[in-house]
C-alpha cells in the first residue's frame, strides 16, 4: 500500500496534472510540426529540380537535416507540456522508454540510431547512387528508419538504415554530380588493338552526355576467348548514366562493325561466365 | 579604349575580359532568377515562356535597320591585316606561321577572313561537306593540296568548326588537317568558332598544337557607346530608357551638330549593362539593342510625324527587363543537348542533327521546331543557330547544367 503511494507520488512528480496539460496547444504544435516536415519533404526536392543542376547536390542533403531539426524542436516544445522538465524527470522518462523500446522494438530503434549516424557519417545522401546488397538506385529520401532508393526500373525500395551496421554500402558518386560509367566490348582476339583503343576514345568523345572535362579511359584485358575492352567515362549528370552507357555501347558497336572487327562469342563453358 | 585603338582590334584570348554588370543590375538579375525559381515550385511546367506574352511596340523594320545597321566585318578584316602587319603578308620569316582567330557566335570570323582573303588574293581552303566528314576513315583520308604545295603562299581556313563532327567517325578529317598544318611550310590563317575551339581543345588539345589564338577585343561599354553614336540615325533620335527615362546617349549631338569631345562624353548605365549582358560580343549587343527599342505607344506607326523638335522619341528597355526568348519550363536535358550540339558545330542543318545525337529524327524535329517557334533557335542559310537574343540565356543555362562552354 505504501509502495503504491510512493509510485503514484513519483508519477505525479514527473507528469503534469491533467488540468495543467495544454492539450490543445500540444495538438496544434504537433500538427504544425507535421505540416512543416511535409512541406520540407515536398519543397526541397522540387526546389533542387528548379535550380540549376550544379546546385542540386548542395540543396538536396538539407532535406533530412531540416526534418530532424524540426523534429528535435518539436520534442523540445511538446515534452515539457506533459512532464515537469527537471533533469531527473527527463532521465527517468527516457530511461524507462529506452528499456521498453529496446526490448519491444529493438530493430526499429537500431534503424533510428543508424539513421542519425547516417546523417553524420554520410555513407549516402539524397541524390547519391548507391548499392546496398542487391539494390542499386538513386537515394530519393532519408526517412528516420529507412533510406528510400529508386531503382532504374522505377521501383522504390525502402532499406533500413541498420543495414549499415552489417553490410557494405557502395556509393557511386558520393555527393558529386558525375559518376563513372563503364561500357563493355568483347572482341575476337584477332584485331588491331591500338586502332580499337583510339576509336573507342572517339566513341566516348562523340557522346553528348560525356563530361568532357574528365577524360575517358580504355582498359583492355585478354581472356582465353577474346579481348575485353572497358570504356570508362563520366556523364555530365549521374542521372543520365543508363542513357550514357546505352549511347556508348551502340556507338561503339556501330563503329566496330564498320571497322570490320569481329565480336567474341563466349563459349558456354567459360569459367565464371567471363 | 584609347582614341587610336580601333573598334575591331584583336587581342590574345587570355586578355579577353568579359565586361562586368553594374552591381545593382546584377543583384536585380539574381533576385529575379531566384523569384522565378520559387514561383516555379507552384506552377505547372509550361511549353510557352511567360515572358513571351508581353505586348511590345517594336519599331518597323526600316527604323530598326537605320538604328542598328549590320556590323562592318570589312573593318574587322582591315584591323586583322593591320595586326598581322604588311611584313607578314609580304616577306615571310622562314618556318611555319599559323595565326588563329577565334570568335563567339554572331561574330562572323569566317566572313572577316574571307573578306581579307578576297582583298589580298589569298588561297581559301573550304571545309569538306557533311558526308565527307562522316565517311572518311583514317585509312582513306583526303590530302589538302593547298597545304602540300611547295610554292609559298598564304592559306586561309575560315571555318575550322566545319572540319569536324561530334560523331564517332567525325574527328578523322580534322586530325588529318592538323597533321598537314603542322607539316606545312605555308603561312596559315585559321578562323574558328569559340565553342568548337573549346571542344577541340578538350578533345584533341588544339590550342597546344596551334598555339593560343587571337580574338576580337571585347565590345565593352566604351566601344559599344562609340559604335552606337557613330550611327547617323541615332543622333536624330532621342532615345531614353523605358524605366527611368534617362538618356541612353547623354550629351549626344544631333545630326546637325558637330561632334563633342569623345574623351568627355559620359556612358549611360544602359550601355554598360547592355555590353555586360552581351558579354562583350558585338553581334549579341546589336541584337539586344535592336530588341530593346520601342516606340512610345501613341507614336507607333507614325514615327516621322511625332518627333520632339527635330528628334524622334524612342524608348529602350534595359537588358535585365527584356522579355528575351529562352527555354521553356518544360524543357529538359534533351533540349540542352540539342542546343549544345548546334553551338559546338557553329550551326547545324536541322536534318543532320539526328545523325549526331542519340535521339530519333522525329524527336529532334519536334524539339527544334518548338525551339524555333519560341525564337531560341533560328534557321540561317539552311542551318540552325541559337538566336542571338536567346544566346546569353542559353549559354547561362548550359553552364549551369555542367555543359562545356566557350571562353567568352
Amino acid at each position: 500500500m505504501a509502495d503504491d503511494k510512493v509510485t503514484a507520488d513519483e508519477v505525479s512528480r514527473i507528469l503534469r496534472d491533467w488540468n495543467e496539460i495544454r492539450l490543445f496547444e500540444a495538438i496544434v504544435v504537433l500538427a504544425a510540426g507535421f505540416a512543416l516536415t511535409m512541406a520540407i519533404k515536398w519543397t526541397v526536392p522540387r526546389l533542387a529540380e528548379r535550380l540549376p543542376d550544379r546546385y542540386r547536390f548542395w540543396v538536396l542533403p538539407w532535406e533530412p537535416i531540416l526534418r530532424v531539426v524540426v523534429l528535435l524542436l518539436l520534442l523540445a516544445y511538446v515534452i515539457p507540456l506533459f512532464i515537469h522538465p527537471a533533469p531527473e524527470n527527463l532521465l527517468a522518462i527516457f530511461g524507462a522508454l529506452a528499456v521498453a523500446i529496446g526490448f519491444a522494438f529493438k530493430d526499429y530503434t537500431s534503424s533510428l540510431i543508424a539513421g542519425v549516424v547516417a546523417l553524420y557519417e554520410r555513407p549516402y545522401r539524397t541524390g547519391d547512387w548507391i548499392r546496398i546488397e542487391d539494390t542499386y538506385g538513386e537515394v530519393r529520401s532519408l526517412n528516420l528508419r529507412t533510406v528510400q532508393i529508386l531503382t532504374p526500373d522505377d521501383t522504390i525500395v525502402a532499406v533500413p538504415h541498420s543495414k549499415m551496421w552489417t553490410t557494405a554500402i557502395y556509393n557511386a558518386n558520393s555527393g558529386q554530380r558525375e559518376l563513372m560509367c563503364v561500357a563493355d566490348f568483347y572482341l575476337h582476339p584477332d584485331h588491331d588493338g591500338k586502332q580499337v583503343r583510339e576509336r573507342l576514345f572517339d566513341v566516348a568523345l562523340a557522346s553528348p552526355y560525356l563530361q568532357i572535362g574528365r577524360p575517358p579511359l580504355i582498359v583492355a584485358a585478354d581472356l582465353p576467348w577474346g579481348t575485353h575492352y572497358r570504356l570508362k567515362a563520366y556523364p555530365i549528370d549521374g542521372r543520365d548514366q543508363f542513357a550514357f552507357i546505352t549511347d556508348l555501347t551502340l556507338r561503339g558497336k556501330a563503329m566496330l562493325l564498320r571497322l570490320g572487327v569481329e565480336f567474341a562469342v563466349v563459349p558456354p563453358t567459360a569459367p565464371n561466365g567471363q | 579604349m584609347g582614341s587610336e585603338e580601333s573598334l575591331w582590334s584583336l587581342v590574345p584570348i587570355a586578355d579577353f575580359q568579359v565586361p562586368l554588370c553594374q552591381t545593382a543590375d546584377a543583384a536585380r538579375g539574381t533576385m529575379r532568377r531566384l523569384r522565378e525559381s520559387l514561383q516555379g515550385l507552384f506552377r505547372a511546367r509550361s511549353e510557352v515562356p511567360p515572358n513571351q506574352k508581353v505586348q511590345r511596340h517594336c519599331p518597323n523594320a526600316d527604323v530598326l535597320h537605320t538604328l542598328s545597321p549590320a556590323l562592318d566585318w570589312a573593318a574587322a578584316a582591315a584591323s586583322l591585316a593591320e595586326t598581322l602587319g604588311e611584313e607578314w603578308f609580304a616577306d615571310p620569316e622562314p618556318g611555319r606561321s599559323v595565326t588563329t582567330i577565334v570568335g563567339p557566335p554572331g561574330c562572323d570570323i569566317a566572313q572577316m577572313l574571307q573578306t581579307l582573303a578576297r582583298d589580298r588574293g589569298l588561297t581559301v581552303l573550304a571545309a569538306p561537306c557533311f558526308q565527307t566528314l562522316l565517311e572518311s576513315s583514317p585509312t582513306s583520308l583526303p590530302a589538302f593540296s593547298p597545304l602540300e604545295a611547295q610554292i609559298d603562299r598564304i592559306v586561309v581556313i575560315p571555318q575550322l568548326e566545319r572540319w569536324y563532327l561530334r560523331h564517332e567517325d567525325g574527328m578523322a578529317v580534322i586530325r588529318q588537317l592538323l597533321r598537314q598544318i603542322r607539316g606545312s611550310e605555308q603561312r596559315i590563317l585559321i578562323g574558328c568558332d569559340s565553342w568548337a575551339w573549346a571542344f577541340l581543345q578538350q578533345a584533341i588539345g588544339i590550342q597546344d598544337m596551334l598555339g593560343p589564338p587571337l580574338t576580337l577585343a571585347p565590345f565593352d561599354a566604351e566601344r559599344l557607346d562609340t559604335w552606337c553614336r557613330s550611327i547617323p540615325h541615332v543622333r536624330s533620335c532621342d532615345i531614353r530608357t523605358s524605366d527611368d527615362g534617362e538618356a541612353v546617349f547623354p550629351d549626344c549631338p544631333t545630326a546637325d551638330e558637330q561632334h563633342t569631345d569623345d574623351s568627355r562624353r559620359s556612358i549611360s548605365a544602359f550601355i554598360r549593362n547592355l555590353s555586360a549582358h552581351a558579354r562583350g560580343n558585338p553581334a549579341v549587343a546589336m541584337a539586344l539593342w535592336r530588341f530593346s527599342l520601342e516606340q512610345p505607344e501613341s507614336d507607333a506607326g507614325e514615327a516621322e510625324d511625332t518627333s520632339e523638335g527635330t528628334r524622334t522619341l524612342m524608348r529602350a528597355t534595359p537588358p535585365a527587363q527584356l522579355p528575351l526568348p529562352r527555354l521553356t519550363d518544360a524543357s529538359d536535358r534533351i533540349d540542352r543537348i540539342i542546343l549544345h550540339s548546334v553551338l559546338l558545330h557553329g550551326g547545324m542543318p536541322a536534318a543532320r542533327l539526328s545523325e549526331l545525337l542519340p535521339f530519333s529524327e522525329t524527336e529532334v524535329e519536334r524539339r527544334t521546331n518548338l525551339m524555333c517557334r519560341t525564337d531560341v533557335l533560328q534557321q540561317v542559310q539552311g542551318r540552325l543557330h541559337v538566336s542571338l537574343t536567346a544566346y546569353p540565356g542559353v549559354r547561362q543555362d548550359l553552364r549551369n547544367d555542367g555543359f562545356l562552354t566557350d571562353a567568352f
